[in-house]
């Protein structure tokens, strides 16, 4: 099982992701932009890693939006293939107009946040099923990392909402330690609408969240480590449920193909 | 009530201008011949333009001489254009739908001690140079580049000026 981890000029998560993805059981190859398209069909799933991709230059994630790696990458996630987009990479698949992909635009953004970059731990909520929540419990509340300038989910679409709720697609919620999601700061500390930290696509393939798995995958990587044991710190956090559910959608879908 | 408006562009190289106008020709856009961005700051105020003038431009916050110039401009007066019988030049003034100019003039009342300032604005001017091809055809085609790259709509709203 081998995962793509896509490199833009100005990605600076991808070792860490790499990382991630490894200690969930997968193996994953760091794929530059530059490299060719059609190389990408040997892999299993897509992950675009935090950062500044072309240095954030016009806005956050637009120029990577239009490079032809994309086009690629459209293509394999309509064969069902999974697509992971954290913080940057979320940018990019927003702007692409993957997520939410109800229609062939760009229907949501992730504009300035309200208070400025933000480099801080929240909790996010779980809801629904698709491929990155199969391993965590219904309404599991998980702490992860955000560090972002451009992170509110916001839209001009009035239905917008409504349609993510009806069809499943809000994946993660921000929330409090006890799971209570409130709008105000800093439990939700963007100023999202809706609360939302993370929305898929329709079919539940492709999934756009801010916060940082990979920076909370291990036990060792969350607030609070120093007072538990070795053992317990080398052990995977709640945050790696996420990688392990992509495994268990890829393992699922091989074998179905099978 | 006095209307200023501020643009603020850079004497180095603009990376992102440059950047922006090699994604339009990969995006298949042929025939653009140039892009440029300036900083964009609309500013009204009680009080003496000429005072005005003078003190915002020697505010490192705004302008830093090292690397920036700039261009004034009073009420009722234009942008400078640069078209020719070759080239057309369209404006596009981007900016947030919310209000996002708070901080600045913050800063500039209450630090810097502009108290003359009741309002103000901020945002990007776009300069697009699009080899001619009849009028209305350069402005529709600078729209869809607008719409296609430089603004997300869900946040942001453009003017031709």
């Amino acid at each position: 099982m081998k995962i793509a981890v896509i490199l833009f000029p100005g990605t600076n998560c991808e070792l860490e992701t790499k990382q991630a993805l490894e200690a969930c059981g997968m193996s994953a190859d760091i794929f530059r932009w530059n490299l060719n398209p059609e190389k990408l069909e040997d892999y299993d799933g897509y992950v675009l890693p935090g950062g500044w991709s072309y240095e954030d230059r016009i806005r956050a994630g637009v120029i990577a939006s239009k490079d032809s790696i994309m086009k690629k990458i459209k293509e394999e996630a309509k064969k069902g293939k999974a697509v992971l987009g954290i913080c940057n990479g979320a940018q990019i698949l927003v702007e692409s107009g993957l997520i939410p992909g109800l229609k062939d635009e760009v229907e949501i953004a992730l504009a300035p946040n309200n208070k400025g970059y933000l480099c801080t731990w929240v909790h996010i909520k779980n809801n629904g099923k698709n491929a990155f929540n199969a391993e965590l419990k219904e309404n599991e509340v998980i702490p992860l990392p955000i560090a972002h300038g451009e992170g509110r989910f916001v839209t001009q679409n009035k239905n917008l909402i409504d349609e993510l709720i009806k069809k499943k697609q809000i994946v993660f919620s921000y929330c409090d330690e006890k799971g209570i999601i409130k709008e105000e700061y800093p439990i939700n500390p963007n100023g999202a609408t809706y609360n939302l930290a993370g929305i898929c696509n329709e079919e539940g393939n492709i999934l756009a969240m801010m916060p940082h798995p990979e920076r909370a995958t291990w036990n060792r990587q969350l607030p609070g480590f120093e007072g538990k044991s070795f053992e317990e710190n080398l052990s995977l956090a709640p945050a790696s449920k996420i990688f392990l559910s992509i495994k268990k959608y890829i393992e699922e879908n091989k074998n179905a193909r099978d | 009530m006095q209307e200023i408006e501020m643009f603020v562009g850079l004497k180095i190289p603009d990376t992102t201008a440059i950047t922006t106008f090699h994604t339009l020709e990969k995006m298949g856009y042929e025939n653009i011949a140039k892009v440029s961005r300036e900083n964009y700051y609309k500013f009204e105020i009680e009080g003496n333009e000429d005072d005005f003038n003078k003190k915002i431009v020697k505010v490192d916050i705004l302008v830093n001489a090292n690397k920036n110039n700039f261009t004034l401009l009073n009420k009722g007066e234009k942008i400078k254009d640069a078209s020719d019988e070759n080239v057309k030049q369209i404006n596009i003034l981007v900016q947030n739908i919310d209000d996002d100019s708070a901080g600045i003039m913050y800063t500039l009342k209450q630090r810097l001690g502009f108290n003359e300032i009741k309002k103000m604005e901020k945002g990007i001017l776009w300069k697009i140079f699009i080899k001619d091809a009849g009028n209305k055809k350069t402005v529709n085609e600078a729209e869809e580049i607008t719409n296609n790259l430089l603004i997300n709509r869900h946040y942001q709203k453009y003017k031709i000026v």
